[in-house]
């Protein structure tokens, strides 16, 4: 019985739970504590009568916060010592937002700019582009959840969908080094997707497709994507950085044309049947990938629920405080204790 | 009685110690009769060949006939021869009792030991010069038996109790020691009236004064109160210090400052005050403060002046 009420106690105090420590032996160092209620080695002088005179207050309570102060010296710097910390937590914050997942592009054609020909400040690539103007959309919406998911043949989780806005920026500058291999949208969106999966619907959910052409889906992975972003309930924006040899989605194909040389167009005709909102950005230049950004940044609705991980925290600087106190509190009670008997 | 001079482990003391002792004579008197048959100065109740007169006896019962004073005689009626007689004088015997616990052992602005010891011996001188018969004990929670000494009128007895006593200072300073045989000291004198100089600090707790007061009822006491001023006056102006009473051992923190002082100053006053009520009430003589560079022309005076 008294096995068990321990063992409760000890899971009420929440220990590897909520807090840990980072090693165990110092706080053997703990019992130290007790010495200076023990410990006689001050200096004492000698005085014949104690008794009789009249008992001092202050100087009870100066000796006790003396001890006291010790204590308190010794029990700080072995807790300091045994580096207490708080386990990593989440803290669900309210936000106004969108929950954003960028699906980026790295394809290897991504490194070409929109012109061939011109000066160099126009032949900017386009990854770069995109990246500067995805950069000010980052920046810009302070309560929004963000995610990003790179794909050239395979997806790659750049960051999960969070409030983390660094760790966005971070994987938008790791997009530095060049794009390689082909666009594989559908499994990129897939994987965007799927971040939305785990998550209440707490706000409206974006998805935005930068990329500078489509690939070819075939019906089984039509359908498969079709009912995720049903069930996701997440809406579409494309933004289709057009090169100058790249086809227009504007205007419709010239009669005769077969849809499977412009796999642009066949995935768009695609998201059209998705039954979300949908719209899509063709932007030629810089200007109007600025454009299509600043619209979505726009997008500000219904309050967002979201858990903010807060990272695991290290007690030990509060002990180290206490103990600097303590030891500044003894030093001054040692300037003011007498070393010699001298009137 | 002879005090044995070869009493075990007495050893010389050395002479830079011992090189201090200097008798000084001071004077007493007592106002009380002596019973003891040994020729002293001290009156007694019995009659003999003294010089005090005492009254007139037949000349049948005191048959003295140098003594017969005529004038008496002649106004006697019936007739008959008176003869004058004398009470004898006779020696007392004093005594020191020494509290040497360990607040004794404090070491302030005077020696309280050299103290002890100079008085003593000056006691032991002065009393062997009057031809009373010294006797010394000394108490602190045992009777050390180096103290002990029966009374004696030996010429030399001055000098042999200030040897035992240097002898004593120089060991080691007893630590927690009390004063609580001092009534056992005080009761190992005897139920025969004596003059008893008391001395201590008199720091002691008020069951244990009762106590050694009781056992001294039957005696003439002088307390000769031996304090060092630098317990309660003087003290460091500014300062926290940790003090251990020598006898308790207790340790109490001071938190010295000018209120503080005061108050130590105002409770030692008090305190002195009390005392001297105490030893009023007590029917003790009053007591001597020794002071550091005492006198025995004060002593005598002061002795002279409390004579009950």
């Amino acid at each position: 019985m008294w096995h068990d009420i321990a063992q409760q106690g000890w899971l009420a105090t929440g220990y590897g739970e909520h807090w840990g420590l980072a090693h165990g032996w110092p706080l053997l160092l703990l019992p130290l504590a007790l010495l200076p209620w023990r410990w006689q080695g001050q200096i004492h002088f000698p005085h014949p009568a104690l008794q009789g005179l009249p008992v001092d207050p202050l100087s009870v309570w100066l000796e006790r916060s003396w001890k006291a102060t010790l204590s308190l010296l010794i029990m700080a710097l072995s807790l300091a010592l045994s580096g207490p910390y708080l386990k990593s937590q989440f803290v669900e914050k309210v936000g106004r937002g969108a929950h954003v997942m960028i699906v980026l592009d790295r394809s290897a054609s991504m490194n070409e700019p929109f012109v061939k020909k011109g000066d160099a400040q126009a032949r900017v690539p386009k990854m770069e582009v995109a990246r500067k103007v995805l950069k000010t959309l980052v920046a810009q919406g302070h309560d929004d959840l963000m995610g990003m998911v790179t794909f050239s043949t395979s997806p790659i989780l750049a960051a999960p969908l969070g409030n983390d806005r660094v760790f966005v920026q971070a994987a938008l500058d790791a997009t530095e080094a060049g794009g390689m291999g082909f666009t594989a949208v559908a499994r990129g969106l897939g994987m965007a997707l799927d971040y939305f999966a785990d998550q209440p619907v707490t706000g409206a959910r974006a998805m935005v497709l930068v990329s500078d052409g489509g690939a070819h889906l075939d019906g089984k992975t039509q359908d498969m994507l079709r009912a995720m972003f049903m069930r996701q309930q997440a809406s579409l924006y494309w933004i289709y950085l057009r090169s100058e040899s790249g086809v227009s989605l504007k205007q419709s194909l010239a009669e005769g044309e077969n849809i499977d040389a412009y796999p642009e167009y066949a995935l768009h005709e695609y998201f059209q049947t998705l039954n979300v909102p949908y719209r899509v950005y063709e932007a030629e230049n810089p200007e109007a990938v600025m454009a299509a950004v600043r619209d979505i940044a726009r997008l500000k609705n219904k309050p967002t629920r979201y858990l903010e991980p807060v990272s695991r925290q290290d007690l030990s600087q509060y002990a180290y405080g206490l103990a600097w106190l303590a030891a500044v509190l003894l030093a001054v009670m040692f300037g003011l204790e007498l070393k010699r008997w001298q009137s | 009685m002879a005090i044995p001079s070869d009493a075990p482990g007495m050893i010389p003391a050395s002479p830079h110690v011992h090189a201090a002792f200097e008798p000084r004579q001071f004077f007493y008197h007592v106002n009380w009769r002596s019973r003891a048959y040994h020729a002293g100065a001290t009156l007694t109740a019995h009659h003999g060949s003294g010089s005090d007169f005492a009254g007139f006896a037949s000349l049948l019962a005191c048959p003295d006939p140098k003594r017969i004073d005529i004038r008496a005689s002649v106004r006697t009626v019936p007739r008959q021869w008176l003869v004058r007689t004398y009470l004898e004088r006779a020696a007392i015997r004093v005594y020191a009792i020494v509290d040497v616990s360990s607040s004794m052992f404090f070491q302030g602005e005077a020696n309280l030991r050299q103290q002890v010891t100079e008085f003593v011996s000056s006691l032991a001188w002065s009393v062997t010069r009057q031809g009373d018969a010294f006797g010394m004990a000394a108490a602190h929670d045992a009777l050390p038996h180096t103290w002990q000494v029966p009374p004696s009128f030996q010429p030399g007895t001055a000098q042999a109790v200030a040897q035992r006593m240097t002898q004593y200072w120089q060991q080691a300073a007893p630590q927690n020691h009390g004063a609580s045989a001092m009534p056992a000291a005080m009761a190992a004198i005897g139920a025969q009236r004596a003059l008893v100089f008391l001395l201590s600090d008199f720091y002691w707790p008020e069951a244990l004064m009762q106590q050694v007061l009781q056992a001294g009822q039957p005696h003439d006491v002088m307390p000769v109160v031996l304090r060092d001023r630098t317990a309660t006056e003087g003290l460091p102006a500014f300062g926290w210090a940790r003090l251990r009473d020598m006898e308790s051992g207790e340790v109490r923190s001071w938190m010295l400052r000018q209120g503080l002082h005061q108050r130590i100053m105002d409770h030692d006053r008090q305190h002195m005050q009390a005392l001297n009520a105490r030893f009023l009430t007590a029917g003790t003589r009053p007591p001597l403060w020794l002071k550091p560079d005492w006198r025995a022309e004060e002593v005598s005076r002061h002795l002279m002046e409390s004579m009950a």
